[in-house]
């Protein structure tokens, strides 16, 4: 099913939760909503499910306007973050219920719902568990019992609100993989809300990135990391580096140094750099942009990092960089930093860029 | 997974599977001494307390049903059997049964309107649930009379159509319905709050009804709480003296509850029969205790 979200506000009080959202999603894709928290992505989620109603624009499902349809008539799998698992029933029960609580002409004969939470609970390798109640389950087994009870129902679309938020790393990154696998299986159109980059980044087939409110940008993963729209996405995916510089005559300047730069540049005057750390290479003190003083070594595993102060007058910028194997430093020691790809955002008018080199 | 028995980390507790060790793996806390009175001191405070808890509640519940059988075990059954005490325990059980499913409906419904809903007025709502507890009994009685009174408000004209409410049934359940409210209400409320509104969230996204998601989800999560409310709304409501006093009128045989009928009797001078009817309700007392005791261990299992 695909949904379309048409220029959706929402407001609780005087907080503006949603501002003009619009939206495309396409019939079985795994979307993520990715956002810090307060961006609005969780109240998009529920706005989808019926479980809030917009103060302004549409919802459409196949494009019919689902503003009529509640969240029970929506026939939408909702995974809630701390998975609000029925904690008086048992798994068996808990999967059964939206089979259970259909009209008594739509209801399936009960052999036929114990046939079909077996299947369900097979699929989410619970089987052994079906006579446990909720409080005797871990984190993760939780959490699949909630995604069986979503997908008891069939539903048109799966939504899962921050679905693995509460467990630990290890088990985060096997479910990522296991919600992955069962979405190619099933090709239910999906989406997901998180604040965790790395999950979305991994699971999903596109990104939305949600900030104050808006979206910020919509693209897949690579496009996400790789041509952040503005500083916002660049700032918030992946690890960067801000530091100010000035647009003069077609040159970027980092103090005194120019910095070699192509593309459309933002008009003159004070603008921002934007670049990874990894895009950062030594190189000669004397002659590069970036300049700096090596304040200590540290080695996390296999690679070495440096933490460097770089020359900025009375500011303090501190930029991590990875040193090359060939290339050893010393605390104390001068280094030169030439970024390889960077941005270059105008502060004031916001996602002007120029291409990295 | 290994065992640490000083510190086990978040994430072993996240991953901790309970089906798979029944062991104890609780952290052995290092047991600290928190008193550090001597002996002596503790043992003044531990007899104070006792000694406290006898002379005033152990010792007159003993001298009630001394007293009740003072006079032999037939004068206790004549005491009871009676007519107008088995008209006064009538009245209690009605009463207290009318009162009790009324403020069940209302409590539940006080209790879901506050938790589960956002709504002007609601601080007000949750101000005015406590109001009974602190009103003297006394005074809300006293508002029923200027309300139904012959002077009061709706006395005339519900006199003009002939409709009897005070010193009769109604003005008592009315009466006892206001000094009980609070207790079914003060019981869900915390629980409810606590639960959150995520597994009705739920179970309508699961398609089902409003009715059916109360019936299926709320009702089995609060059903514990709402028996301990029953149960003390209900001990308050078969004691109330103040407030059914003042509405009641005293009329024997018809409008006297056990407590009304209690101080008739004790003020004819019939010790024996008025401590025999007491005896009743000190039972009631009891069996309120124990049931208490019983569900609020249910209720912290619960919580667990």
């Amino acid at each position: 099913m695909n949904i379309e979200i048409a220029a959706v506000s929402k407001r609780f009080g005087s907080f503006v939760a949603l501002r003009d959202v619009s939206l495309k999603i396409e019939s079985g894709e795994l979307l993520a909503l990715l956002g810090p928290s307060g961006s609005g992505k969780t109240t998009l989620l529920r706005i989808i499910a019926g479980l809030d109603f917009p103060d302004a624009g549409d919802v459409q499902f196949n494009g019919v306007s689902a503003a009529n349809l509640n969240v029970k008539t929506r026939h939408v799998g909702f995974v809630f973050q701390h998975y609000a698992l029925f904690r008086h029933m048992t798994v068996f029960e808990n999967v059964a219920f939206g089979l259970r609580v259909r009209p008594r002409k739509e209801r399936k004969p009960e052999e036929e719902i114990k046939k079909r939470v077996g299947r369900l609970l097979e699929f989410v390798q619970l089987s052994s568990l079906a006579d446990r109640y909720p409080d005797q389950l871990s984190g993760g087994q939780r959490q699949r019992v909630a995604l069986a009870r979503a997908l008891a129902i069939e539903p048109n679309v799966l939504l899962l609100d921050e679905p693995f938020g509460a467990l630990d790393a290890k088990v985060r990154k096997s479910l990522r993989r296991w919600l992955k696998a069962l979405h190619d299986e099933l090709h239910v159109t999906t989406i997901l809300v998180t604040h965790d980059q790395e999950e979305a980044l991994e699971v999903a087939n596109r990104v939305v990135v949600m900030g104050n409110s808006r979206i910020e940008q919509v693209g897949t993963p690579a496009e996400i990391y790789d041509e952040p729209a503005n500083s916002f996405v660049f700032d918030f995916i992946g690890e960067s580096v801000k530091l100010p510089v000035t647009v003069d005559s077609g040159t970027v300047w980092v103090g005194s140094r120019p910095l070699a730069a192509s593309g459309s540049l933002p008009k003159p005057g004070p603008a921002q750099l934007f670049v990874r750390p990894h895009d950062l290479t030594f190189s000669e003190a004397a002659t590069a942009p970036l300049q700096g003083a090596v304040r200590s070594v540290r080695r996390v595993g296999a690679a070495s990092f440096a933490d460097i102060r770089l020359d900025f007058g009375m500011e303090n910028h501190f930029v991590e960089a990875t040193i090359p194997a060939n290339n050893p430093v010393r605390p104390g020691d001068r280094v030169g930093l030439t970024p390889r790809r960077f941005r270059i955002f105008d502060p004031s008018t916001g996602p002007q860029a120029i291409p990295s080199l | 997974m290994a065992l640490n028995e000083a510190k086990i980390s978040q994430e072993e507790l996240d991953e901790f599977d309970p089906g798979e060790i029944f062991a104890p793996r609780r952290v052995k806390s290092r047991v600290v001494r928190v008193s550090t009175e001597p002996f002596y001191v503790r043992l003044i405070i531990v007899v104070a307390a006792l000694g406290f808890l006898s002379l005033f509640i152990v010792l007159p519940l003993i001298a009630v049903f001394a007293q009740a059988f003072s006079k032999g075990f037939s004068t206790y059954v004549n005491a009871l059997t009676d007519p107008d005490a088995l008209s006064a325990i009538r009245l209690t059980l009605i009463v207290a049964f009318a009162s009790v499913t009324l403020n069940l409906f209302f409590g539940v419904a006080a209790a879901w309107a506050i938790t589960k809903y956002r709504f002007p007025g609601k601080t007000l709502l949750v101000t005015l649930i406590d109001l009974p507890f602190s009103v003297s009994p006394v005074v809300a009685g006293l508002l029923f009379v200027l309300l139904f009174g012959l002077q009061g408000l709706l006395g005339p004209w519900l006199a003009e159509h002939n409709i009897k409410i005070l010193f009769a049934l109604p003005a008592i359940i009315l009466a006892t319905m206001f000094v009980t409210f609070p207790f079914v209400a003060r019981e869900l409320i915390p629980l409810m709050q606590e639960q959150g509104t995520s597994e009705e969230e739920a179970a309508v996204s699961l398609g089902a009804s409003g009715w059916a998601t109360f019936v299926r989800v709320t009702l089995p999560n609060i059903k514990w709480a709402l028996l301990y409310g029953i149960l003390l709304c209900n001990a308050r409501a078969m004691g109330e003296f103040g407030a059914v006093s003042v509405v009641s009128g005293h009329i024997r045989g018809e409008t006297n509850t056990m407590p009304l009928h209690i101080e008739i009797l004790y003020n004819e001078y019939q010790f024996a029969a008025a401590f025999a009817v007491a005896s009743l309700l000190a039972m009631l007392a009891l069996v309120t205790l124990v049931l208490k005791t019983a569900l609020e261990r249910k209720l912290e299992r619960r919580s667990l």
